[in-house]
């Protein structure tokens, strides 16, 4: 078993409150996240497999690359992701809820291998990491 | 929705001062086990200090800490203790030596018992210098460590 890590970025805006909190109390929770703001993500997507013993790679690179544009950064990059991303118009946009709606999407994306980990850095010095349910 | 469990790791960075030296070694001694850490008058490092929570995340719950509390205990906890200042007394502890190792154990016990209960700390993790860095994850604390109370 090998690990893969692929790191892919995203820009986008977004301001954390929760449904059903006052403006008041979400400002409080949430701090000057609770205005319109936005970051350069970086999305890290570990992946276990074997290596194939012809080619030594779990997946081509560009491969992967592709697949996560496809699934996670078309939807994400140069959006507002309360605004853009259906997932994000009911529940708030914290780093900890994009990795977790990152992992969906990318469960079953590397036939072969299965995604250990979504690490999503929201800045240089915070990140949230989700390794599923198991 | 199920919670599930997610972690979230924030970090600071302190500017402070320490030395490593053992009052029960001689003078050979400490030189011996600390090198040029044993430099009595001190010396100092930017250290990163990370820690890592983990909580079950919902939609009503969409977060694993709340970012005030994160606020809090890096700036009214942590800071009093390791910015700019003397890692050597500011644990408050007579003796307390201020070894990477000791230093992530210290900031465990001080973190650890200020989280709500919905809120465990999973790793704190402190680079020194580009070479060092420590990390603990819980687990027994030796009585040295009541010097940082």
């Amino acid at each position: 078993m090998v690990f893969l890590t692929r790191k892919l970025y995203f820009s986008a805006a977004h301001r954390l409150r929760v449904e059903g909190l006052s403006e008041e109390e979400n400002r409080r929770v949430f701090g000057e996240c609770a205005r319109l703001h936005g970051h350069n993500y970086v999305l890290e997507a570990t992946f276990a497999g074997e290596p194939d013993p012809r080619t030594g790679m779990i997946i081509h690179l560009s491969d992967l690359d592709a697949i996560v544009r496809d699934r996670v950064i078309r939807e994400l990059d140069h959006r507002n992701l309360d605004e853009d991303v259906a997932e994000f118009k009911t529940a708030a946009s914290t780093v900890e809820m994009l990795a977790r709606y990152v992992w969906k999407r990318l469960e079953d994306a590397v036939p072969g291998a299965g995604l250990h980990r979504v690490r999503i850095w929201e800045d240089p010095d915070s990140c949230a990491d989700y390794y599923g349910e198991g | 929705m199920m919670g599930s469990m997610v972690h979230l790791t924030v970090a600071r960075e302190y500017d402070a001062a320490h030395t490593l030296w053992q009052p029960s070694f001689s003078r050979e001694e400490n030189y011996r086990a600390f090198g040029e850490c044993a430099n009595p008058a001190g010396h100092g490092h930017r250290f990163r200090v990370e820690l890592t929570f983990g909580a079950p995340v919902t939609a009503g719950r969409p977060f694993v800490i709340r970012r005030d509390s994160v606020r809090r205990i890096f700036d009214d906890l942590l800071a009093p203790r390791i910015d700019r200042t003397n890692l050597n007394t500011a644990f408050g502890g007579e003796g307390f030596l201020p070894t990477g190792e000791n230093l992530v154990r210290a900031i465990w016990k001080i973190v650890e018992g200020s989280l709500d209960e919905d809120v465990s700390l999973i790793r704190v993790r402190v680079v020194e210098t580009r070479k060092n860095s420590f990390s603990y994850t819980g687990g027994h604390l030796p009585a040295v460590m009541t010097a940082a109370d």
